[in-house]
C-alpha cells in the first residue's frame, strides 16, 4: 500500500453518565460534535482526522467533567 | 529609618496584595457562577468563562501568596509561618488572621486538586470545589477584622461592592435551575441573606467602631505607644509606630499610683488625612516626674483648613509603659488645646483626665491632671 | 401455572418435535420443587470431590458444544463467557433472577419450581472459575422468590451439597437492576444503575474482584447439560438455536403463564397453547425493549435468526399478546411512559428523549399530536438510540419504532386526529403505575 496509515484509528467519544450538558464540546469541536435538543453532545463516531487532531485533545481537555475521551479502535477493513 | 521604610513598604505591599486578592477572588466566584449556570454569548462561548475562571484564580492565589509572604516577612506584628497556614495560631488578631489563614487553606486545596485534576476523582474535586465558596467569606471577614484600612470610606465601599456582586452571582446560580432541588435552593438563600446582615451588623458594631484594634486582639505592645518618629506633613499609614521606634517596654509596673494624678507631658503630635475631607490627628505623650505614664490619643474628624479638626471620633489610652492601654476611653470635652478624657479602666473603674496642651511644630508640652475620684460606670457626661 | 413444551408441527417445514419437560420436570412430574424431589428427578449434581482445571474445560466444552446462548436477555454463549472468566481471575457469581421486566414471572417460576436446579448450575460454574462464593439474586419485590431461595439454601446446607458457600441478595426491583453492570454496582454497595462501559471485553469488578454474573435461566440449562451432555441438550430446539427457554405469555389471555417451550417454535403455537384464542392481535415479543410483531407474521419460529429477521428478538422470553381490535399505539404509549420512569437517570439523552418520546405517545393516543408529531418523534428515536451508558433507551426506541411500523394505519389514524375506539379501554399488557394511568388519567 503506498499510503503508511496506522493501524489504529482514533475515535471522540462521550461517557454518557460523567456528561452534564456543558456543552464545550460542540463550542471547541464542532465538526465533531453538535448538541441534541437537551443540550448533550452527539458525537461523530468516524475515525479523527490528522488536522482535527489539536481540536479534539482541546476538548477533551476543557470537558468539566471529563466526559470525552479518545478511543484506539483497531482499524477496520473498509 | 531604613529598617522603618522596608518595614512601611511590606506593610504597604501587605495591604496592597490583601486588597487585590480579594477583588480577584471576588472576580472568581463569580466567573465559577458565570460557569455553573452556562452562561454564553455568541462573542463569549461558555468555554470562555471556565478558562477565565481558572486563569483568575491562579491570579488571585498569586496575589494571596504575596500578601502572606510580606505578612509573614514583616517584623512589625508577630505573624509567622506557622499562622500563615495553620488557622488561629498568630498572636495578632487571633480569630480575625486566623479566618484568614483557613481562607488560605481552602484555596491552597482547591488550587492543588484542580492542577492535578487529571488524577482527582470527579467527586473529591466537586467537593473541595464547594468547600471553595467558604473561601471568599472567610477572606471578606478577615479583611474586615485585620485590616487597619475599615474605617477608610473607599475600602469599606469596595467591600460591599465585593459582597454585593457576589450576592448577585450567588442568586444567580440559586435562581438558574430552579425548581430543581429546591429545598437546598431555599436553605442557600437564607443562609446567605442571614449572613450578609450579620456581616453588615457585626461590620458596623465591630471594625467600624474606635478602639477596634485593641478590640481584635493586637498585642499590647504595638497599640499605643511613644513617640511617632515622623513630622506632620508625613505619616506611616499606621495606627501604630513602627517596631523600631516602639521604645523598650518597662515591666509591667506594679506599683502605678492611684489617682489623683498630675503630672507634666512631653511628646509628638501629627495630624494625616483619611480621605478628602477627614483628618487624623495623633497625640502621643509620655508623662515625667513621680508618675510614668503614656498618655495617646487620636481624634479623628473633619479639617478646618487651617490645621484645626472639628473632631468626630476620639480614642484615648492612659497607662505605664508596661501596659499603655490600661486604661481606654475617649475625649468628652474639647476646647482648642484643651481637653478631657473619659477612661475606663480592666476593674471597670472610670478615671477622667485633663491634659492642658502647648504645641510648637510637632511637639507638644503639657499639663495632666485627674478630675475628682473614680465615679460608677454610670455612662459618659 | 405452568405446562410442558410445544411440540405441534405443521407439515412441511422442519418443526422441533418437543419431548419431555426439562427444566420444571421436578414440578411436573412430583408436584414438589424441594431437594429430595429434586434428586428424585434429576440425581445429585455432577460436580466432582477435587474440582481440577480438566473438569472446568470439560464442562465449558460441553456447554459450547451444547449451543447453549444467555437466557437473560443478550443471547450471548455461554461457553465463551465461562472460557474468560476462567483465563481471568476468581470471580464472584452472581445468579442473576431479578426479573426486571413487568410481563415476565419465569424467573420466579424458576426460583418457586426448580430452585435446585439454578442452585447446582451454580455450583457448577462456580466450581468451574473458581468463585468463592455465590450471591443468588432475587429482587426485594418478590417475597416468593425470596423464600423458595432462602428454603433451598437451608436444605443444602443442611444436607451438605458441594459448593461454594451460596448467600441471598435482594436488590431493588427496578427495570435496570437486572442489567448486568447495575446489579455489580449494587453488590458493590453503591445504587444498582448501570455503568458507562466503554470497552465491551472489560470484565465487571468490585474493587479487585471480578464478578461473573448469569441469568438463573442459563445456570438451571448448564446443570442439565453437566448431568445429560451436549447432544441431549440439542435434541430439543433447532439447529440454530437449541434446547428450551421459558417464556411468560401475557396480554390478551386468559391468565399470564409461563411456558416451557423449546426454540423454533412459531409463535402462534406458543401463543395458542397459553389459552389466547385466534384471531390474534400484534405480539410484543422479547420485553418491554423488545419489538411488535404484526399478526400476519406469527408463524415465526421464536429463536433469534427468524425473529431478527421480523425485527424481533428472543430478549427475556416475553411475549405479549394483543386482541386484533387492541389499540397498539395505547399499549404503546403505556409502556413508553413506563420505560421513560425506569430511566436510571444518569444520561441526558435517556431521561429526557425517553420522556418526550413518551409524552409525544400519549398525545397521539389521545388525538391531541400536532402535525408534526410523528417526524418528531422519529427524529427523537434516532437521537436517543445509543447515547446511553446502556441498553435501555436503545430498547424504549427500537419499541416504539416498531409500534410506528406495525400499527402504522393506526398511527396516521390518530395523528389526524381520528383515534380508534379502543384507546380508552383497561390495558391490556401490564404496566406499573403511574405509566399506567398516563393514557387515559392524569399524571
Amino acid at each position: 500500500m503506498p499510503t503508511d496509515r496506522p493501524p489504529t484509528t482514533l475515535h471522540l467519544r462521550v461517557d454518557p453518565v460523567a456528561c452534564e450538558a456543558f456543552g464545550y464540546c460542540a463550542e471547541l469541536a464542532p465538526e465533531l460534535v453538535s448538541l441534541d435538543e437537551w443540550g448533550y453532545p452527539v458525537v461523530d463516531d468516524r475515525p479523527v482526522v490528522p488536522q482535527l487532531d489539536g481540536v479534539v485533545w482541546r476538548a477533551v481537555k476543557e470537558c468539566p467533567r471529563r466526559a470525552l475521551f479518545v478511543e484506539q479502535r483497531a482499524r477496520s477493513a473498509w | 529609618m531604613t529598617a522603618a521604610t522596608s518595614s512601611q513598604l511590606l506593610w504597604y505591599t501587605t495591604r496592597a496584595t490583601g486588597v487585590v486578592a480579594l477583588v480577584l477572588l471576588t472576580g472568581s466566584v463569580v466567573l465559577g457562577v458565570l460557569t455553573s449556570v452556562r452562561f454564553g454569548t455568541a462573542g463569549w462561548p461558555r468555554f470562555t468563562f471556565q478558562d477565565l475562571h481558572r486563569r483568575v484564580s491562579l491570579l488571585s492565589v498569586v496575589f494571596v501568596a504575596l500578601h502572606v509572604v510580606t505578612t509573614v516577612t514583616d517584623s512589625f506584628a508577630p505573624i509567622g509561618w506557622l499562622s500563615a497556614l495553620v488557622p488561629f495560631t498568630s498572636p495578632y488578631r487571633r480569630l480575625w488572621l486566623g479566618l484568614g489563614t483557613a481562607s488560605v487553606d481552602v484555596l491552597l486545596a482547591v488550587t492543588v486538586s484542580s492542577l492535578l485534576r487529571r488524577w482527582v476523582s470527579t467527586r473529591t474535586w466537586r467537593a473541595l470545589h464547594w468547600l471553595a465558596y467558604a473561601s471568599w467569606p472567610l477572606a471578606i471577614v478577615h479583611g474586615l477584622g485585620t485590616g487597619t484600612d475599615p474605617h477608610l470610606r473607599w475600602m469599606v465601599l469596595l467591600t460591599v461592592a465585593c459582597v454585593a456582586t457576589v450576592l448577585g452571582a450567588v442568586g444567580w446560580r440559586v435562581v438558574a435551575g430552579w425548581p430543581v432541588m429546591a429545598g437546598r435552593r431555599v436553605a442557600v438563600s437564607s443562609v446567605g441573606l442571614v449572613a450578609v446582615v450579620a456581616l453588615a451588623a457585626w461590620t458596623i458594631t465591630g471594625p467600624l467602631r474606635p478602639g477596634w484594634a485593641a478590640r481584635a486582639g493586637t498585642p499590647r505592645a504595638l497599640l499605643a505607644g511613644a513617640r511617632v518618629a515622623s513630622t506632620p506633613s508625613t505619616h506611616t499609614g499606621r495606627p501604630s509606630p513602627s517596631s523600631s521606634t516602639v521604645p523598650t517596654t518597662a515591666p509591667a509596673a506594679a506599683s502605678f499610683p492611684s489617682p489623683p494624678y498630675q503630672a507634666s507631658l512631653t511628646g509628638t503630635i501629627t495630624q494625616r488625612p483619611l480621605s478628602a475631607s477627614t483628618v487624623e490627628v495623633d497625640i502621643a505623650t509620655r508623662t515625667s516626674g513621680a508618675l510614668d505614664a503614656l498618655v495617646h490619643v487620636v481624634i479623628t474628624g473633619t479639617g478646618d483648613g487651617a490645621g484645626g479638626v472639628a473632631m468626630q471620633q476620639s480614642e484615648a489610652t492612659f497607662g505605664p509603659p508596661g501596659a499603655p492601654s490600661r486604661y481606654r476611653g475617649r475625649i468628652v470635652e474639647l476646647e482648642g488645646t484643651h481637653m478631657v478624657l473619659a477612661l475606663t479602666g480592666p476593674t471597670g473603674a472610670v478615671l477622667e483626665l485633663r491634659l492642658d496642651l502647648s504645641i510648637s511644630g510637632g511637639d507638644l508640652t503639657g499639663q495632666l491632671r485627674s478630675i475628682a475620684d473614680a465615679r460608677s460606670a454610670g455612662g459618659p457626661r | 401455572m405452568t405446562s410442558t413444551s410445544s411440540s405441534t408441527t405443521t407439515a412441511g417445514a422442519r418443526r422441533p418435535q418437543g419431548g419431555p419437560p426439562r427444566l420444571l420436570a421436578t414440578w411436573l412430574q412430583t408436584g414438589r420443587a424441594d431437594l429430595a424431589a429434586h434428586l428424585s428427578v434429576h440425581g445429585p449434581v455432577p460436580l466432582p470431590r477435587h474440582v481440577g482445571p480438566a473438569w472446568a474445560t470439560g464442562l465449558v466444552e460441553d456447554v459450547g458444544a451444547a449451543g447453549l446462548t444467555g437466557r437473560g436477555g443478550a443471547g450471548f454463549p455461554t461457553s465463551r463467557k465461562l472460557a474468560a472468566a476462567i483465563a481471568g481471575r476468581r470471580p464472584l457469581l452472581a445468579v442473576n433472577a431479578l426479573e426486571g421486566e413487568p410481563a415476565s414471572r419465569k424467573d420466579v417460576t424458576l426460583l418457586v419450581h426448580a430452585p435446585h436446579l439454578v442452585l447446582d448450575g451454580a455450583a457448577l460454574v462456580a466450581a468451574a472459575v473458581g468463585a468463592p462464593q455465590i450471591a443468588v439474586c432475587v429482587a426485594d419485590d418478590c417475597p416468593e422468590g425470596t423464600a423458595a431461595v432462602e428454603t433451598a439454601l437451608a436444605e443444602r446446607s443442611r444436607t451438605g451439597v458441594g459448593g461454594p458457600p451460596a448467600r441471598l441478595a435482594r436488590p431493588p426491583g427496578r427495570y435496570v437492576s437486572g442489567e448486568e453492570s447495575a446489579l455489580v454496582a449494587w453488590l458493590a454497595g453503591g445504587p444498582a444503575r448501570p455503568r458507562f462501559r466503554p470497552t465491551k471485553g472489560v470484565p465487571l469488578t468490585i474493587g479487585r474482584r471480578t464478578v461473573l454474573v448469569h441469568s438463573a435461566e442459563t445456570l438451571a440449562n448448564v446443570a442439565l447439560i453437566a448431568r445429560h451432555g451436549p447432544d441431549w441438550f440439542r435434541s430439543a430446539g433447532v439447529p440454530e438455536a437449541p434446547g428450551t427457554c421459558l417464556v411468560t405469555v401475557s396480554g390478551a389471555v386468559a391468565a399470564p403463564v409461563v411456558r416451557e417451550v423449546e426454540l423454533g417454535t412459531p409463535l402462534s403455537s406458543i401463543v395458542e397453547g397459553a389459552g389466547a384464542g385466534a384471531p390474534f392481535g400484534a405480539v410484543l415479543v422479547g420485553g418491554y425493549g423488545g419489538s411488535w410483531v404484526r399478526p400476519g407474521l406469527l408463524d415465526t419460529p421464536y429463536a433469534p435468526g427468524p425473529l431478527a429477521a421480523v425485527g424481533g428478538a428472543v430478549g427475556a422470553g416475553v411475549i405479549g399478546v394483543l386482541a386484533p381490535d387492541a389499540c397498539g399505539v395505547a399499549e404503546t404509549a403505556r409502556i413508553a411512559a413506563y420505560m421513560a420512569d425506569e430511566s436510571a437517570g444518569q444520561c441526558g439523552p435517556c431521561v429526557f428523549g425517553l420522556r418526550a418520546v413518551a409524552d409525544d405517545l400519549v398525545r397521539l393516543t389521545r388525538g391531541e399530536g400536532d402535525g408534526k408529531l410523528v417526524s418528531r418523534l422519529r427524529r427523537r428515536l434516532q437521537d436517543v438510540d445509543g447515547r446511553g451508558a446502556c441498553r435501555h433507551p436503545d430498547g424504549a426506541a427500537r419499541l416504539v419504532r416498531s409500534a410506528l411500523e406495525v400499527f402504522a394505519r393506526d398511527v396516521e389514524a390518530h395523528a389526524r386526529h381520528r383515534p380508534c375506539a379502543a384507546w380508552k379501554r383497561s390495558p391490556i399488557l401490564p404496566v406499573p403505575r403511574p405509566a399506567a394511568d398516563v393514557v387515559r388519567g392524569r399524571r
